[in-house]
């Protein structure tokens, strides 16, 4: 069941990327890992996949912070038939950001600076990384 | 020799009754099926031709579920995946009941009844589904190689530790949608046209078989698949646009919808929604006992005299441009954007004293196509799903508008220039963790 909390930290978590999150993979694995490794309390629940954990929670949720205008999805072509999705806070939710830093700051001000040292680090895993670290941490394998 | 059955359709062709349907068809909890409208209030308010019934759906889903569980396996059985094969096999039966069985739990009136459900007994029509299985269909059907334990988790939500195989029944590629979208299409008179038996043909289960659990229903990667796709999702979006979503109808079922909250506490009400009964009701038997209920739950029913139909005053995008959402607002917008209409319904007609229901707030969220995964055994890519290989699906994302409809009776009493502004206090009040 999505919450409140949920939707705050998801925020917080593009705040702390400070850039745009490249890929709907990155976004799904790091989650994950931010879930189970580090304890952060997500509750998306991740499925067992044919790619490792996945979300389909997350990513509906994402869909909808597209749709009310918080995030901006950005289509880069990386070749002539492959496409990668990019996402980013809009000012808009750079704006929400600032707000949930300082209302999460004081209710659970160790959640969110540890959300965001350790989105942080993530952002400097490549993705075969982040992929192999999100399948260890939550126990959950996929096919390939 | 038991008798077979081979019945025309007009989407599917012939369709043949396997044996075990036999012995369950004329059970009343199936026949039932036969007297609810795969369209629900559609058929009485924009199209008129949507005379169609779930039955037929039902029959469809489980004849197109057959044929792919077939395809898959002679496919992969071709590549040499013979676990996966045998799986396809031995589990025809299963999904092909699930197929058949899938919507049993729909109410009369279908989707504008599934709120109204929950409010009630506090289930979704799939947790409803697993109980009239259990208890409703003849154990006979075991006697066929089929088990009910099965056929619940084909079904879904839950996941199946197969996903492939449910995938067929609940999945963005399954017999289910595939089925409904040509059918309601030729019933509400769209001359949608597409060729069934080539998307068939590029289907396939990703994934190693060593690993059945990860495995998974997707498309071959060529450029053949990706057209066809294409096409497919096309025709799901528009008959999303044109005719599920479609105003007058929409407007009736939330209408109804209120109807039924209305008198949610009446013991009658309440007794409609229990198994025993629930089995028994169809479109007719709902609509005569709601007409019984007094002239306020009359009122809101369009399909008896669309005189009464409300109408659209306020349409706006909810988007961060036009509300300041707070986080608790937007997470109830992803986990249940039907009681949140429902919660801006009272909560307006309160801020601009009216009676209940006189206004009803209606979010309607038009979803990005779900994810279709691609045979990416021959790339170096880990991932390749639809969109990554496709403009026209790429283009499609998904999309939150809040109306407001006004009853006719109240349309010179309400200040309609008023709404928007009190909308946006009420949205911005919903407490987040900001």
């Amino acid at each position: 069941m999505i919450k409140a909390l949920d939707v705050g930290l998801i925020i917080a978590f593009f705040g702390s990327y400070n850039s745009k999150v490249e890929g709907r993979t990155r976004i799904q694995k790091d989650i994950c890992i931010l879930k189970y490794r580090d304890k952060i309390p997500f509750n998306f629940e991740f499925e067992s996949h044919y790619y490792g954990p996945y979300s389909s929670e997350l990513a509906d949720t994402i869909d909808t912070l597209v749709a009310t205008g918080l995030l901006k999805q950005n289509i880069m072509r990386l070749s002539s038939d492959i496409r990668r999705y990019d996402y980013a806070l809009t000012e808009e939710g750079k704006e929400m950001f600032q707000k949930t830093k300082i209302t999460l700051g004081k209710r659970e001000p160790t959640l969110l600076k540890q959300l965001m040292h350790k989105t942080r680090k993530l952002k400097q895993m490549s993705i075969p990384e982040v992929v192999s670290l999100s399948k260890k941490c939550s126990g959950i394998q996929s096919s390939i | 020799m038991s008798q077979s059955y081979n019945l025309p359709d007009p989407i599917q062709g012939t369709i043949e009754l396997p044996l075990w349907l036999i012995t369950i068809k004329d059970e009343p909890v199936i026949r039932r099926m036969m007297f609810i409208r795969q369209l629900g209030l559609k058929a009485y308010m924009d199209f008129p031709g949507a005379i169609h019934t779930r039955y037929s759906h039902a029959l469809g889903t489980m004849h197109l579920a057959g044929r792919m569980s077939e395809m898959l396996s002679k496919k992969m059985m071709n590549k040499g995946k013979h676990v996966i094969a045998k799986n396809l096999d031995d589990n025809k039966n299963n999904i092909m009941a699930a197929g058949f069985l899938h919507d049993i739990a729909h109410a009369p009136f279908s989707h504008a009844a599934d709120f109204v459900l929950k409010k009630i007994i506090g289930k979704s029509h799939e947790e409803l589904c697993e109980d009239i299985i259990n208890l409703k269909i003849p154990s006979d059907i075991e006697n066929w190689g089929i088990t009910k334990s099965s056929v619940i988790q084909l079904i879904g939500p839950k996941t199946h530790s197969h996903p492939f195989l449910s995938q067929i029944i609940n999945g963005p590629l399954d017999s289910d949608k595939l089925d409904y979208l040509l059918r309601d299409a030729y019933h509400v008179g769209f001359r949608y046209s597409f060729d069934l038996d080539n998307f068939l043909r590029q289907y396939m289960v990703l994934g190693e078989e060593e690993d059945l659990k990860h495995c998974i229903l997707g498309l071959d990667s060529t450029k053949q698949a990706v057209v066809t796709a294409e096409l497919f999702v096309v025709i799901w979006k528009s008959m999303y646009d044109l005719v599920y979503l479609v105003e007058h109808s929409r407007i009736a079922e939330k209408m109804l919808e209120k109807a039924f909250l209305l008198r949610k506490e009446d013991s009658v009400i309440k007794e409609m929604f229990q198994i025993d009964k629930f089995v028994e009701g169809n479109d007719e038997s709902m609509l005569s006992q709601l007409k019984k209920m007094g002239p306020d739950v009359t009122q809101l029913l369009a399909a008896e005299n669309p005189k009464r139909l409300y109408s659209t005053k306020l349409e706006i995008e909810l988007n961060k441009k036009n509300f300041k959402m707070t986080t608790a607002f937007l997470a109830e917008l992803e986990e249940d954007p039907d009681e949140l209409s429902e919660q801006l319904s009272l909560r307006l007609a309160q801020e601009l004293k009216q009676e209940r229901y006189t206004l009803i707030c209606d979010i309607v969220k038009s979803k990005a196509p779900r994810k279709i995964y691609l045979d990416n055994s021959n790339t170096n890519e880990s991932e390749v799903e639809l969109s990554m290989r496709s403009d026209i699906v790429s283009a499609l994302t998904a999309r939150n508008l809040l109306k407001v409809y006004v009853a006719p009776a109240a349309l010179k009493k309400i200040d309609c220039t008023n709404m928007s502004e009190v909308l946006k206090k009420l949205v911005e009040e919903e407490k987040g963790i900001d």
